[in-house]
């Protein structure tokens, strides 16, 4: 019962963190871009455009902040043994995440959130230009150390002392499998985000509120979709062949929706198969939505029906980067670090009681924030460009 | 080599708690005065303009922190914080919400959002400080850790010398709070917030809460006084003393309006407090208040040598760069801002 809630616990708070994840890390990307070309045409246009989205990126920001601080505590709380057995290794990562990559975002997200109306078009460009780097490196560190547990390269498990010690940070840093990751879950996190800008940038321009503006947005978005989906599934595809060289029970589960390994159920292995399959469906849907809005970008002004499309594809991405995260983590079952220690062997031994307690405190508050942001994010949304932001 | 180099991480855990709460309390400080002392939405705009600037990169000093006691002590910190379950989900959801509350303030205009936020962001500020405070008492009094094993309930840790560090971190969010306030040239605002706190007594409170928060760290049979360091170097007991003193300025500072005096005191009163507490722990990075051999030690918990060697690489090229261009983001605001 004990394993069965913490494992609920920590799949429901990881996912819910990750639907700020990804759409922070793209619309940084988007935020970088207009503010370029404000810093070097002085536009007001691009200014008004990497504000508006800009906002977007804060309000998200603090959900993603704060959820995230829950996973790195709940090791320690949930995951004891697990935090004992891996803490040689998964611990630089995580230490390292936090001095190079959030110390770098959080303090410039401080003046972009509070300053960002009062300091210099340099100081601008420079803040955002900080930010980016630290997403961009706070997701390169947290995949280093779940690319360990996936491929376990750069320490050595100690059989007698139930432990992973440190051996090479350059093969840690280095394997192959989080590289594919990092490459795969960032690609995912633009298509994303290009699809509910294309969107939200279609809203406004069908109500012919700064028309002009919000094609600009339209037109990158366009680009960025249909190049990112393009590139999703080359990127998986060779992701795929060198998974089959070191996980070859998670390409027997996603191929023949079984697994080799007695103490599986027979069903994880069928849901691995069908979460891949609708996975590489979506990526199908999306690069023909790509296709379609970069060829119709001057139909986006008039288009009734390609405007309820872009509203329908909104949750697609999400589902698709929800099913893909399905299939690395319960691909990789029963191990929590491949073929060295299950997952059954890393929780604490707390009482029940408690992890039903920080369930129902985790579940009753989450469902509050969502509420909250959906409530912020739309109305920032609908409110356009009036108004500070 | 291999036991330096645990030394050296647990001096950096412990100065990372250090900078983190030197930081927060008067960050939160802000924040809780919000309710009391601006009833007006430019008022609290104002507050949330000198606290939000800074509050999420204060907040990672409390997650590198925690990070470095996963990375170089991943034993004593499976052992920590499933020992602490409960208190770490209510640390958890006050950081939730006063993250939150700070930046989200402003971002609907509906009166009932500002009147909610504006609460959520005093009352988690004090919910945070409070835990914040029972923890650190707490790991400088010890855990009831024995055999392997934490054994109490969920409420073991809430004692009176421990819940007294708590209160004691709400009142000097108070006080420095309207320092924070005064330093952001803010006068009136920061009038007010001197006036609430003389009011009420919480600028007296101080030493009275510290000294509780020393007899429960002295009172124990197991105590920092007859820690390693302590008895083999009487003269230390001058720190927690020093530390007092320092306290007892504090108010009288406070009483005195003397905002750059009073802040020196806190800083220093607070340096003195953490010194006193993880010097007197040592060599223990999880502190047993049943017994000294009961405790985790840090050559007992400490990861590889490899481990340790990358994260004193890192933490040594890149600390102070983190504190050099946090320090000046201080200097070029606290300068230039008009409000």
């Amino acid at each position: 019962m004990l394993q069965i809630l913490s494992r609920i616990q920590f799949a429901f708070t990881v996912a819910f963190h990750f639907l700020f994840v990804p759409f922070t890390i793209g619309l940084i990307i988007f935020v970088l871009i207009f503010e370029h070309k404000y810093y070097k045409t002085d536009d007001v246009k691009y200014k008004k455009l990497s504000d508006f989205f800009g906002n977007l990126f804060i309000i998200n920001y603090a959900f993603g902040i704060v959820t995230g601080i829950v996973m790195s505590v709940q090791f320690g709380t949930n995951w004891a043994e697990y935090s004992r057995a891996m803490g040689d290794v998964f611990g630089s990562p995580l230490v390292i995440e936090a001095l190079l990559a959030f110390f770098l975002e959080a303090t410039f997200t401080g003046i972009w959130a509070f300053r960002k109306n009062r300091i210099s078009k340099t100081f601008r460009l420079v803040t955002v230009w900080m930010i980016f780097i630290g997403v961009l490196l706070s997701s390169l560190w947290i995949i280093t150390a779940n690319g360990f547990m996936q491929n376990p390269v750069g320490g050595t498990w100690i059989a007698e002392e139930g432990r992973v010690v440190f051996s090479s940070f350059r093969d840690l840093f280095f394997n192959p499998y989080s590289w594919y990751m990092f490459i795969h879950t960032n690609l995912s996190a633009i298509l994303l985000t290009g699809i509910i800008v294309i969107a939200i940038s279609m809203y406004h321009i069908q109500r012919k509120h700064h028309e002009d503006t919000f094609k600009i947005s339209a037109r990158i978005a366009a680009w960025v979709i249909l190049l990112s989906a393009v590139a999703m599934p080359i990127t998986g595809y060779t992701y795929m062949n060198f998974i089959a060289t070191v996980q070859p029970d998670k390409i027997n589960m996603i191929t023949n929706g079984v697994s080799i390994m007695p103490e599986v159920s027979a069903v994880l292995p069928i849901i691995v198969k069908t979460a891949f399959h609708t996975m590489t469906i979506l990526g199908s849907i999306f690069i023909l939505f790509g296709l379609y809005v970069v060829v119709f970008n001057d139909k986006l002004k008039e288009s009734v029906n390609l405007k309820k499309i872009a509203y329908f594809m909104i949750p697609l991405p999400y589902i698709a980067i929800i099913t893909g995260w399905m299939v690395t983590e319960m691909g990789r079952q029963p191990w929590i670090i491949y073929n060295m220690m299950r997952v059954s062997e890393g929780i604490s031994s707390v009482p029940v009681a408690q992890v039903w307690f920080s369930i129902i405190l985790l579940v009753v508050f989450y469902v509050i924030l969502f509420f909250m942001d959906y409530y912020l994010s739309i109305k920032a949304i609908k409110k356009g460009f009036e108004g500070e932001l | 080599m291999h036991e330096l180099l645990g030394i050296i991480a647990f001096g950096i855990i412990g100065l990372a708690y250090f900078i983190y709460l030197v930081q927060e309390i008067p960050i939160i400080g802000v924040g809780i005065l919000n309710i009391f002392i601006a009833p007006t939405n430019e008022e609290k705009k104002k507050l949330q303009s000198i606290a939000g600037l800074y509050s999420d990169g204060v907040e990672v000093w409390l997650i590198v922190a925690i990070g470095l006691t996963f990375a170089a002590f991943p034993h004593a910190f499976g052992q920590l914080f499933s020992g602490i379950y409960v208190p770490a989900f209510l640390l958890l959801a006050a950081l939730i919400f006063r993250g939150l509350s700070v930046e989200l303030l402003f971002k609907d205009d509906h009166p009932k959002w500002i009147k909610y936020m504006s609460l959520a962001w005093s009352v988690s500020g004090i919910l945070l400080l409070f835990v914040l405070g029972v923890f650190f008492v707490s790991i400088f009094t010890g855990f009831p850790y024995e055999n392997g094993a934490m054994s109490f309930n969920v409420l073991s840790i809430f004692s009176t010398a421990s819940m007294s560090g708590g209160l004691l971190m709400i009142a000097l969010a108070f006080i420095i709070g309207a320092v924070w306030i005064k330093f952001n040239r803010l006068p009136e605002l920061s009038d007010k917030a001197f006036r609430l706190i003389k009011k009420y007594g919480i600028i007296y409170s101080v030493p009275l809460l510290f000294s509780i928060v020393l007899m429960g760290i002295n009172n124990n049979v197991v105590s920092i006084v007859s820690g390693q360091l302590f008895l083999a170097n009487p003269w230390m007991i001058a720190l927690p003393l020093a530390s007092l003193f320092f306290f007892i300025l504090v108010s009288l500072f406070g009483h005195l309006k003397k905002a750059p005096l009073l802040y020196g005191s806190f800083v220093l009163g607070l340096i003195l407090f953490f010194l006193s507490g993880f010097l007197g722990t040592y060599p223990y990075i999880l502190f047993s208040e049943v017994g000294f051999n009961e405790g985790i030690t840090i050559t007992d918990s400490m990861a590889s040598e490899t481990a340790l060697i990358v994260m004193s690489v890192v933490v040594l090229i890149v600390l102070p760069v983190v504190i050099l261009y946090q320090g000046y983001k201080y200097v070029y605001f606290l300068r230039k801002d008009k409000h």
